[in-house]
């Protein structure tokens, strides 16, 4: 059975807030498990030097500040980033 | 004022706020403490109001916030203590007389056939609290999960006008009554409940806790407004605070109701009560657009529960 993920395993985005209906894979098709803002064509747009999820949380943090997202709407919203499948290991 | 400062705060008011901030904030159970709760304070005042039938306002709903169900409704939400004889014996009146013919518990002698979705959560929520034999709560248990939707929560409105969408204010009520009644212990398709609470929450959170899922607009300006006592009605306060009390884990899909919660904050700390919903009531425990204890109590556990500074 294909496991159905709600949130973006690598930034914590709501999948069904993604107004593109998620990332793709390398043949085009949607990926089921990271958003739209952290993948395409089957790899990462996230920084190479993004790599542990501390930096990830610094990343996503600061990338909500210049859309003026308020930094307590930011910190909850990132927290949940060491548990998600892309950080995991 | 500094955490320390609300603390004293809130231990300077009514005894169930004393009891519920040594349990939920200071992780202390004064169980005597508790027991002064139907003697003295707001529990006190709201016994004292039964009448010598053993109802409260006229009869089991009416007049709405002084009647008995909603009387039992603020005790047990004061948290008297569970085994309080006067709540078990007024609990036991209406299961004798109440009982509708779909196995809920019916508003009034006009009401026979069908009994009300919400009112059967909160029922069950305040019956399963004070302690009621599992067996008397069986049969509205089945009619609660037999009312469950296909989006996986509830609506009232399905035994009255039909409905194609849960309702936010009755999923809440039902979720409560569940929850409570298996945390009471009782095994009575437990499966079923478990099943029933799950969907119920995701519900909620597929709204994240407030939003239409299908255009992302604010369902109901109400949703956002600080009331208690809550009644009937849903309020993000109500939802955030059942997650803490169900024991869930955090969801990303809480962020943006937290961050409101969280705004509303005054500077010296508190919250603020931001109304009460119009009717007539036994007494004001707290004055609309002042600080409020329950409101700042209930933001405090919440805050705690899901460690959130």
């Amino acid at each position: 059975m294909i496991k159905e993920y709600k949130f973006c395993q690598s930034c914590g985005f709501p999948l069904k807030k993604d107004k593109k209906s998620g990332g793709t894979e390398k043949d085009g098709s949607k990926s089921r498990k990271y958003c739209s803002m952290c993948y395409e064509n089957g790899a990462f747009l996230t920084p190479p030097e993004i790599n542990t999820a501390e930096k990830m949380q610094k990343f996503c943090i600061q990338e909500m500040k210049k859309d003026k997202i308020s930094s307590f709407f930011a910190w909850l919203a990132t927290r949940t980033i060491p548990k998600l499948e892309r950080w995991k290991q | 004022m500094v955490k320390q400062q609300i603390i004293d705060w809130l231990l300077e008011g009514d005894v169930s706020i004393q009891y519920q901030v040594w349990r939920d904030l200071l992780g202390v159970d004064k169980k005597k403490l508790q027991d002064r709760i139907s003697n003295e304070g707001w529990g006190y005042k709201f016994l004292c109001k039964r009448n010598s039938d053993g109802h409260w306002g006229e009869r089991f709903y009416q007049p709405k916030w002084t009647s008995t169900h909603y009387t039992l409704l603020d005790l047990r939400n004061l948290n008297l203590s569970p085994t309080n004889n006067i709540a078990q014996e007024t609990i036991e009146l209406v299961l004798q007389n109440n009982h509708a013919d779909d196995g809920g518990i019916r508003l009034g002698p006009s009401t026979s056939q069908f009994s009300d979705l919400c009112v059967n959560g909160m029922f069950l929520n305040y019956a399963s609290y004070f302690k009621t034999a599992e067996k008397k709560l069986q049969s509205i248990v089945d009619c609660i999960l037999n009312e469950r939707m296909p989006d996986g929560g509830f609506n009232c409105r399905t035994t009255r006008s039909g409905a194609i969408h849960s309702s936010l204010h009755s999923t809440i009520s039902v979720l409560e009554g569940l929850t409570e009644f298996q945390k009471t212990g009782y095994p009575y398709r437990k499966k079923e409940i478990s099943e029933a609470i799950k969907t119920g929450i995701e519900f909620i959170l597929m709204h994240q806790l407030y939003l239409s899922d299908r255009t992302g607009q604010l369902i109901d300006k109400k949703f956002l407004t600080l009331t208690y006592p809550c009644r009937w009605r849903y309020d993000i306060l109500r939802a955030m605070d059942y997650f803490q009390y169900a024991g869930i884990s955090w969801d990303n899909r809480m962020t943006e109701a937290l961050t409101y919660l969280n705004k509303k904050q005054n500077k010296d700390c508190t919250w603020n009560l931001n109304a009460a919903h119009s009717g007539q009531v036994h007494f004001i425990m707290e004055k609309a657009g002042k600080p409020s204890q329950w409101n700042t109590l209930r933001m405090l556990r919440i805050k705690k529960y899901f460690e959130i500074e």
